[in-house]
């Protein structure tokens, strides 16, 4: 007659009724247990406070170091020298591939500066323009016509073609310097700070640390139509252009204002 | 070459069919005993719950035109979409049962008249309070679930050490059946974790969750949802190792066999998968650190055939093997057999064309190649029937039998109609809590 009277009691006593068994299976509970308690230590001291740190937005001040490429310390990128003759209409390419911006740092807009021949923005030019007549010690001349425009699209040189902070073109007629500008990186607004909303450092700048932006070549198009002016003074038939590209970067950082 | 394919499409088709075969072979097995009727009608509602939540998993999956649930995030509609809550109320009543299924197979723990009664509505009561629970907590308490099966899984590690001692001890072959099928289980039930077992015990697993928490914003567990999740590691993590120290004995006293080599294999890609995952900790940490990086497409394939392999594929095929060759289900009988020949033929047939569909996701194999090896596979089961069925259907005792023998089983008076109110509760159970994610996602 059997004693087995399937209670829980007799069916423990059935599973651990050799010692073998209980000798077994204790330390493998205590090593499950084991592996339990420290991996949830981990977790729960290390692990989940971070999770919900960094799942939380927090508010980021976003400011920018700025300067130019600039390689022979005088503040200019480029630096283009010519003399042209009446009617000439030329394209002029910068190829910002050779240019060294910095490690760290983005191309954030481009200036471009065309200085005529008799104009009071080359540095040693002396002289006054009056009603468009340039009056120095050397003569009298009449101001050139130039005009200016930045040539291109995103294939030509990647940035911002339809920003409201461009310049992308401009002519003169008082021997006062053009200036032109494109935007090249997108929300980036001059130097400014900006606010952002971002669960951790990295993500507050990520907008601000994309490579690709002021790829290309800055071509930049002038037409020039020398005027020819009757008074004293030598006879003016051409024209020296002067083409001053900076090429402005930018290292962006973030300073946490609130959690 | 073709793009990697999702496997869960597929993990539902076999789950679903096998599943519903499962309790139709069961209702015709009246010979059988208790234990394995009983345990046939959870192993059947345990692959049709699995079926069900992976068929809702792969509607979503269609939806974002992605694969796995990786890309649940805030910014599409799934949050609160039905689909999202029936899979997870799918997977909530798919742990019950396997919460129950250690207290009743193979080693009964409760060996009474009531048994099915309380079983049944234990776990009806239970998945109607935690599907309800989950959905209003937004799931933020629902991994921990996973606490519920510690009993069970120590029940089933006992069993196996148990019995395996006692194989050692006596030499005789039929206490294998016992610690055989109770290693098969916790292979079938933890499968996915022990993949993962060297990774959680050097605690790197920890980043990993740290990682999902951040990339996934719709898993926001609570510190309970976490522990859960952390204890199903450690478990798979822990019975791996278990299984790995007592089969390399019993190989030491009785000879290797094709269990030891299947924990063998599934250590030794836990012991893989744990070195790969230390090499990327860099990738890992970076959606906490900065933002998330992708994983490499090396570690992507290496996940697709080993534990998501393991999931979808191999899990139900475990089943399946438990059911034919521990004569769960009745499968000698003449008006049972053709019914069983197709199950085995066809989720054979299934998971090899889809490990084949896999192969050919990064292999640059020509689909010529793939459709002629699909094709010697088809002529192989064709040709071998017989013998895969024999070697299925491998004579032995069963469970009920052998436990009988050892005095340690009683055969209680159940009243037959109690497996057909299981069926006919799991169903209403499963209808009903379709109809609260239903209405609350409508709702909301």
């Amino acid at each position: 007659m059997s004693d087995f009277d399937g209670s829980l009691s007799a069916i423990m006593a059935n599973l651990f009724h050799e010692n073998r068994t209980k000798t077994a299976f204790i330390p493998c509970i205590l090593a499950s247990a084991l592996i339990f308690s420290y991996t949830s230590a981990d977790l729960v001291l290390n692990q989940t406070d971070l999770v919900e740190y960094v799942k939380t937005d927090k508010s980021w001040e976003i400011s920018f170091e700025n300067n130019i490429v600039d390689d022979d310390g005088d503040n200019l990128t480029f630096d283009f020298n010519d003399i042209w003759a009446d009617g000439d209409v030329k394209v002029i390419d910068f190829f910002l591939d050779e240019i060294p911006v910095n490690e760290g740092y983005f191309v954030g807009y481009i200036d471009v500066k065309i200085i005529p021949e008799e104009c009071n923005g080359v540095d040693g030019s002396e002289g006054q323009c009056e009603n468009g007549i340039w009056l120095s010690d050397g003569g009298e001349w009449e101001c050139d016509s130039i005009s200016a425009t930045l040539l291109g699209d995103n294939s030509s040189l990647s940035g911002q073609w339809f920003d409201a902070g461009n310049t992308l073109s401009g002519s003169d007629s008082d021997c006062e310097p053009i200036y032109l500008r494109i935007v090249t990186y997108p929300e980036y607004y001059l130097h400014e700070t900006v606010n952002q909303t971002a669960v951790n450092e990295f993500q507050a700048l990520s907008p601000w640390i994309n490579d690709g932006w002021g790829d290309g070549v800055v071509s930049v198009q002038v037409n020039l139509d020398v005027n020819s002016y009757g008074g004293w003074g030598p006879m003016d038939d051409s024209e020296e252009i002067t083409i001053q590209v900076s090429v402005h970067q930018f290292r962006p950082s973030a300073i946490l204002i609130s959690e | 070459m073709a793009e990697s394919q999702s496997l869960v499409p597929v993990a539902a088709i076999v789950d679903l069919i096998l599943g519903f075969v499962t309790i139709a072979l069961v209702r015709r097995s009246s010979q059988k005993e208790w234990v394995e009727k009983f345990a046939g009608l959870l192993i059947g509602w345990i692959l049709i719950l699995k079926g069900l939540e992976y068929t809702f998993t792969s509607v979503m999956e269609t939806i974002v035109a992605n694969e796995g649930l990786w890309i649940i995030d805030s910014s599409n509609d799934l949050q609160d979409s039905f689909f999202r809550f029936a899979q997870r109320t799918c997977k909530t009543i798919s742990i019950l049962l396997l919460v129950f299924l250690p207290f009743i197979y193979p080693y009964p723990i409760l060996q009474r008249k009531w048994n099915i009664k309380v079983v049944t509505a234990s776990i009806c009561v239970l998945s109607l309070i935690l599907s309800t629970i989950s959905i209003l907590t937004n799931y933020r308490h629902s991994d921990g679930e996973w606490f519920l099966l510690i009993p069970g899984m120590m029940i089933l590690v006992l069993v196996y050490i148990r019995f395996l001692l006692m194989e050692i001890e006596t030499g005789e072959n039929s206490h294998r059946r016992m610690s055989l099928v109770a290693g098969l289980l916790l292979i079938a039930m933890l499968g996915e974790q022990m993949t993962y077992w060297l990774a959680q015990v050097i605690s790197i697993n920890d980043d990993f969750l740290a990682r999902f928490a951040v990339e996934w914003s719709l898993w926001d567990p609570s510190t309970f949802g976490w522990l859960g999740t952390n204890l199903v590691l450690s478990m798979g993590a822990s019975t791996i190792l278990i299984l790995l120290v007592f089969e390399s004995w019993r190989t030491y006293h009785m000879g290797i066999s094709g269990f030891s080599t299947i924990v063998y294999l599934v250590a030794i890609v836990g012991c893989t998968a744990g070195i790969v995952d230390y090499a990327i900790m860099d990738i890992v940490r970076s959606c906490v650190e900065t933002e998330c990086e992708s994983f490499p497409a090396a570690f992507e394939i290496w996940y697709d055939f080993t534990s998501e392999t393991l999931i979808y594929l191999f899990t139900p095929l475990i089943f399946m093997y438990i059911l034919l060759n521990f004569d769960i289900i009745d499968s000698d009988a003449s008006e049972n057999r053709w019914l069983t020949r197709i199950m085995v033929i066809l989720m054979l047939l299934i998971v090899s064309s889809s490990v084949i569909e896999l192969l050919q996701s990064f292999l640059p194999v020509p689909e010529m190649i793939s459709s002629a090896a699909l094709a010697m596979v088809v002529a192989i089961f064709i040709g071998w029937e017989e013998r895969i069925m024999t070697n299925l259907m491998r004579e032995g005792d069963t469970v009920s039998q052998k436990l009988i023998e050892m005095d340690e089983l009683i055969v209680p008076k159940i009243d037959e109609r109690d497996y057909d109110i299981m069926s006919a509760s799991m169903a209403g159970t499963v209808f009903f809590t379709l109809i609260i994610c239903a209405l609350y996602s409508a709702v909301i």
